[in-house]
């Protein structure tokens, strides 16, 4: 049987159509046992869902990616680089102005509230995050010190017309923290609040991190030199 | 095997199911591994890829300069059938264009598991780490959505 729209009007599912998800994942053999069962025995009775499958199992041309060369090693670049004379030429004037600019714009570390800037998969312009501290009933935007009994929010502004994931990392040292539950993408714009609200706490500086992405964000993968990361720098108040 | 050659043709399926032609699908689920891969994610899990892809697929309707393509490309072979309808309403790419002006990003995201994908309620609460009944809130705000665009098409053609 055909499934295309048309000729299938007059077919319908006997119950709960099995999801092309699952009928995916039982071609993937992905399905874990319980469900296959039960996957299975819908199909037996079921002719709708049953050519949907047969669907599945249609031959598909998968196009080639397109070609991603792996860069060569430093070491390898650096030496083509020496060797074609150019280090001759720009060796000084790379040291010389390395040095003016050391001198000119040195790092401000902890004194510095954005970092990041613009992220990898959201195309189209800047990003950035300003926190909203609540204390006793104060609201204070782009507060910069925490006490343990603030309450945050985070606004996050992205460029319109884009819809996102998102989550918030809190940084203290290396070892990262998700204070926000994980929910839907966001649709950008200007100070988005982020939902929920979170607290922070303890004697060092902490780094708040928001990561936007055309995916969904995997935590297991988020680290403090995330290149996706618009970051915040908060300190605890003595 | 890596992750697109094991997910892709899934994807591919899935992308064609949503934008109605085979350019666009294609275009959108090598831009993702072109994008993971470029990341450094040589691996991803089927519903992490599935989600990204609706994504994906979702701002690609969502942006205008996209859309008359999608509608003068559309495919009606690659529709698979709509085993699942909103009230009877069959969402096609036509509807799907004006829907997402109408939504939220969470709601379209469902519109698309339940009526493009044929996702179960629960299955769909799992896909975005909500309850079973946040799902059901949200498919009511896409019949109520459906049902102003059927009725404004109505409309229209019973205007003299």
């Amino acid at each position: 049987m055909n499934v295309r729209e048309g000729d299938a009007a007059a077919h319908r599912c006997t119950g709960e159509p099995v999801s092309w998800l699952a009928l995916e994942r039982l071609r993937l053999g992905e399905l874990p046992p319980a469900e296959r069962r039960a996957v299975e025995q819908h199909l037996a009775a079921c002719t709708v869902c049953a050519a949907c499958l047969t669907e599945i199992d249609r031959p598909l041309a998968l196009p080639a990616l397109p070609a991603t060369p792996a860069p060569a090693p430093f070491w390898l670049r650096l030496r083509a680089w020496w060797s074609a004379g150019h280090a001759r030429i720009w060796a000084p004037a790379g040291i010389t102005a390395v040095l003016a600019l050391f001198l000119l714009v040195r790092p401000k570390a902890l004194d510095d509230t954005r970092i990041g800037g613009t992220l990898a998969g959201v195309k189209g312009g800047g990003v950035a995050l300003s926190l909203v501290r609540e204390r006793d009933g104060a609201i204070d935007h782009g507060a910069t010190t925490f006490a343990g009994r603030d309450r945050w929010k985070a606004l996050v502004t992205c460029p319109a017309a884009r819809v996102v994931f998102w989550d918030l990392v809190v940084f203290d040292g290396a070892a990262a923290t998700f204070p926000l539950a994980p929910a839907a993408p966001i649709a950008c714009g200007n100070n988005v609040p982020l939902p929920g609200a979170f607290r922070l706490d303890g004697g060092q500086p902490l780094e708040v991190c928001l990561l936007l992405a055309a995916d969904p964000i995997d935590r297991a993968r988020v680290t403090a030199h995330d290149e996706r990361a618009t970051c915040v720098i908060v300190r605890p108040e003595r | 095997m890596d992750a697109y050659a094991r997910y892709g043709p899934t994807l591919l399926r899935k992308a064609r199911r949503m934008l109605g032609n085979s350019a666009d699908a294609e275009d959108v689920v090598q831009s993702l591994f072109v994008d993971l891969f470029g990341r450094g994610h040589r691996s991803a899990d089927l519903p992490y890829l599935f989600r990204a892809v609706t994504t994906r697929c979702l701002n690609h309707v969502r942006d205008r300069g996209n859309r008359a393509r999608l509608l003068e490309r559309q495919d009606p072979a690659l529709r698979a059938v709509a085993r699942t309808r909103c009230d009877d309403e069959v969402i096609g790419v036509d509807l799907l264009t004006k829907l997402v002006d109408r939504l939220d990003a969470h709601c379209a995201e469902v519109l698309v598991y339940r009526y493009f994908d044929d996702l179960t309620q629960d299955e769909i609460a799992e896909m975005q780490a909500v309850s079973r009944k946040t799902v059901g809130v949200r498919l009511a705000r896409v019949r109520v959505a459906v049902q102003a665009l059927i009725d404004a098409r109505a409309a229209t053609e019973g205007a003299p």
